[in-house]
């Protein structure tokens, strides 16, 4: 408890320390500056929550709303926090200070574990308060029968919240980052690992949308229908339990039973971590700080390649070799296939309905696709949208180097084309054997999307050059400048615009077919403006790589970095919450 | 033969130029010494001369070529070493050995025999298959070292190059510096070790506060100023210390 204390108290005060020592300011509590940052959101969730309370019959009903909303929540953390908090938890760089001093492991991995349980709890707090309390008041204003007790232990309810997040997080990473020790000098592997571990979590995700969103016979009545969404309800209620019992015990339904069964399960889930903290925590910290042989196992070679070549390869090896860097540029690339896949599924397109014509489902089918692939592959190639700024400070040694504007950027434009190529592939695969695409329309898709594809990445590296920055120091940093890169996010919201009007756009006209003139105008025009808006973004991309990056790539090093003020961030702070500036 | 006339370097944001009017000539078959406190200009200086950031004002000409007109045709004359070692660290040795190679059109054929002298000259010869990542810090320098001479290079720019080597990769390395300007070549040569500049260079250049303070020979230094070491008449040029 004293180490755990001692700890605790220097990182969290280390934490908030930023806030006054920058430029003299006061800055606003973290709480507050995430509060007002969660607003709309909040307000969002409070309209539907105060929606659904009206027509909530009973308390197990509205223990199962609040189920949903404080699952919503938790999941939405997860997802935010999850690399932050593993960051704090694994990669901080004061772990070799921290190593150096008298305390026990487990004390540390409990006080860091609270830094972002604390920088979670702002984070949910801020969306769960005001929905809870939405959603109870409505409930009894409707005159149903509630327990009063509740809106005290509410806060209780937000307080407790946090905990089943990052006990997954941290039962997940903690076993993985353990067998990863032994991966130590296999870097390409942990990488191919890591993101197949990612494509798991997606995949269990979407399956339990999938899950959630089963619907039945679609001329079921509105009683019907409500009893099915009731019944879901209560399946999903029962699947999230730790949150059910808690939320149980607060609305007094059987409240002495779910209050004991609630307790065990949060002192379950900390003596679970507490053994994971004891077996893992210090073997990972330990083996972290080693250095490996990390040696290539093919035979020396001294053949000689073209500079193009030698850069891609020199690229990729970097990437490749090194997991989280390899997750920010491939992670949405891989996605693409598995969510088109997914979504196939759970949008019931195979079957189409009995009352869905043909046509209609086949340009639903086709729009889903199509919106997919660009999103994706256009708008979220995360290869191209940091094709300079991943390289870091190493890019000063290229700058050195005798390599012209016009070979970087041809190999950096080549480089980031190609996952992108393979994955289109895979899109034509799916197009053909799950959505059962006629081939005249997947000739064209590949074609449009092709044409998308290398517009969007050309114009993607062109803003990294413009917008990006090599002078980051840590992991929050990079994602600092890939957020705050505007020209990268106009690209995406153009591909999702793009895609989102093909996919409204070839609904719409699908319906009024029979008044345009037949399907096949309507698949006629679809087509025609696809190809259109898609050659102008090849064009543009192709243009604008070829006569207007060049100059800017002198100008990349040259840009400084301004960190964003730390004790700001949900995941603790600077380098993950690092004493070590 | 390096000819730096009028360069000026203010950085974006700053009021106060980094490099002032800055004038100086490094002639073949010397070994020029660029010393001066730190946030002098040393290394603004030498990232100009090796194209990593632009200049205000002024040129820069290495062998009768303008960094501004042909900066590519300059950079294939310059072996740099930089102050900060930051390599490709997802890379093995060989791996970037064989890209700076790739990069300067070094033959395959010359490749390994070039390299083999210069590992054994560094002590590389077991690390240089693992990856950089593994390295320590004297060896990321030595790998640095090697990357910057295995092209052979006309022109050696070399910023705090002695940084974390070894007493015999740094005998070594000053011996190589000795025979490549006996050949007929340059080196800049910028160090913070004083000792090892009045040993080493024929020349030497004072810069302070972004100005040039003086140049001249280290014979010269000595005959005016027979009682004093360079570090005593450095502190004496840059901090008005009384000897």
């Amino acid at each position: 408890m004293r180490d755990f204390l001692i700890v605790f108290k220097v990182l969290l005060k280390n934490q908030y320390s930023y806030r006054i020592a920058n430029n003299g300011k006061r800055k606003l509590p973290q709480g507050i500056t995430t509060l007002l940052c969660m607003i709309p959101l909040a307000i969002l969730i409070c309209i539907i929550a105060g929606v659904i309370a009206v027509i909530i019959p009973d308390k197990q009903t509205l223990s199962a709303v609040s189920n949903i909303i404080v699952s919503a929540v938790q999941l939405l953390a997860l997802f935010i926090s999850m690399f932050g908090v593993m960051n704090i938890l694994y990669n901080s760089p004061d772990t070799p200070f921290l190593n150096t001093l008298p305390v026990r492991h487990t004390a540390v991995f409990f006080a860091k574990f609270t830094i972002a349980y604390i920088s979670t709890l702002s984070l949910m707090a801020s969306l769960l308060l005001p929905s809870l309390l939405t959603v109870s008041i409505v409930y009894a204003a409707m005159g149903r029968a509630m327990f009063y007790g509740y809106f005290a232990l509410v806060f209780l309810l937000v307080l407790a919240a946090p905990i089943l997040p990052l006990f997954i997080v941290t039962a997940f990473s903690m076993p993985i980052s353990y067998i990863g020790t032994f991966f130590k000098g296999k870097s390409v592997l942990k990488t191919i690992l890591t993101l197949l571990f990612y494509l798991l979590i997606m995949v269990g995700y979407f399956l339990l949308i999938y899950f959630v969103n089963q619907t039945d016979s679609s001329d079921a009545t509105g009683d019907e229908i409500a009893g099915n969404v009731l019944a879901r309800l209560s399946v999903f209620s029962k699947v999230m339990y730790p949150n059910k019992v808690l939320i149980d015990f607060c609305l007094g339904i059987d409240a002495g039973k779910s209050f004991g069964i609630s307790l065990a399960i949060t002192v379950g889930m900390l003596a679970l971590m507490l053994i994971f903290a004891m077996l893992f925590y210090r073997r990972i910290n330990v083996r972290k700080l080693e250095t490996h042989s990390g040696s290539s196992k093919s035979a020396v070679s001294y053949k000689q390649s073209n500079i193009i070549a030698s850069l891609m390869a020199k690229d990729f090896k970097h990437i490749i070799r090194n997991s989280s860097l390899a997750m920010s540029s491939l992670a949405n690339i891989l996605i693409c296939p598995i969510i088109t896949a997914v979504m196939y599924f759970a949008s019931d397109m195979q079957t189409g309905g009995e009352d869905v014509p043909m046509y209609l489902n086949s340009t639903l089918k086709l729009s889903y696709i199509v919106l997919y692939t660009l999103i994706f592959l256009g708008g979220a190639n995360a290869m191209a949208m940091l094709a300079y700024t991943r390289e870091g400070r190493s890019f000063y040694l290229s700058k050195s180097l005798p390599i012209t504007p016009r070979d970087s950027i041809k190999a950096k434009y080549i480089l980031a084309l190609i996952p992108s190529a393979v994955v289109l592939i895979i899109q034509v695969i799916l197009a053909l054997a799950l959505y059962k695409l006629d081939i005249l329309s997947v000739i064209l898709f590949l074609v449009s999307m092709a044409m998308a594809i290398v517009g969007s990445t050309g114009l993607h590296i062109y803003f990294d050059m413009r917008y990006g920055n090599v002078n980051w120091n840590t992991r929050q940093d990079l994602r600092q400048v890939s957020q705050g890169n505007r020209g990268s996010l106009l690209i995406s919201l153009v591909t999702v615009a793009m895609g989102l009007a093909a996919m409204i756009g070839g609904m719409v006209m699908s319906a009024f077919s029979e008044i345009l003139g037949g399907i096949n105008v309507v698949l006629g025009v679809f087509w025609g403006v696809l190809m259109v808006c898609s050659l102008a973004l090849l064009v543009a991309g192709i243009l604008v790589i070829r006569y207007k990056a060049e100059p800017y790539y002198d100008e990349i090093g040259e840009r400084k970095f301004k960190p964003r003020e730390y004790g700001r961030s949900r995941s603790g702070g600077r380098g993950g919450n690092t004493l070590m500036r | 033969m390096i000819q730096i006339s009028n360069l000026t370097k203010t950085y974006a944001g700053s009021s106060k130029p980094s490099v002032d009017n800055l004038s100086l000539e490094v002639y073949d078959g010397e070994i020029f010494g660029f010393i001066g406190p730190n946030g002098a200009g040393k290394s603004t200086t030498i990232k100009c001369m090796t194209s990593i950031i632009s200049f205000n004002e002024g040129s820069i000409v290495i062998d009768g070529i303008s960094l501004k007109e042909s900066p590519n045709e300059v950079k294939k004359l310059i072996g740099y070493v930089s102050d900060d070692h930051v390599l490709y660290e997802g890379l093995t040795g060989i791996e970037y050995i064989n890209f700076i190679c790739d990069v300067f059109n070094v033959p395959s054929a010359e490749r390994e025999q070039r390299l083999h002298r210069l590992l054994e000259m560094f002590s590389l010869e077991e690390a240089v298959k693992n990856q950089i990542s593994s390295y320590s810090h004297g060896m990321k320098q030595k790998l640095n070292i090697i990357g910057a001479l295995i092209h052979e290079p006309k022109v050696w720019i070399l910023d705090e190059p002695m940084t974390g080597l070894d007493p015999k990769s740094a005998y070594n390395l000053k011996l190589l510096m000795r025979e490549h300007a006996d050949k007929g070549n340059c080196v800049f040569f910028s160090s913070h070790v004083l000792e090892v500049v009045e040993k080493l260079c024929d020349r030497i250049g004072i810069i302070d506060d972004g100005q040039l303070i003086t140049t001249c020979t280290i014979s010269a230094l000595k005959e005016r100023n027979r009682d004093s070491s360079l570090e005593e008449l450095f502190l004496k040029l840059t901090e008005n210390v009384e000897m």
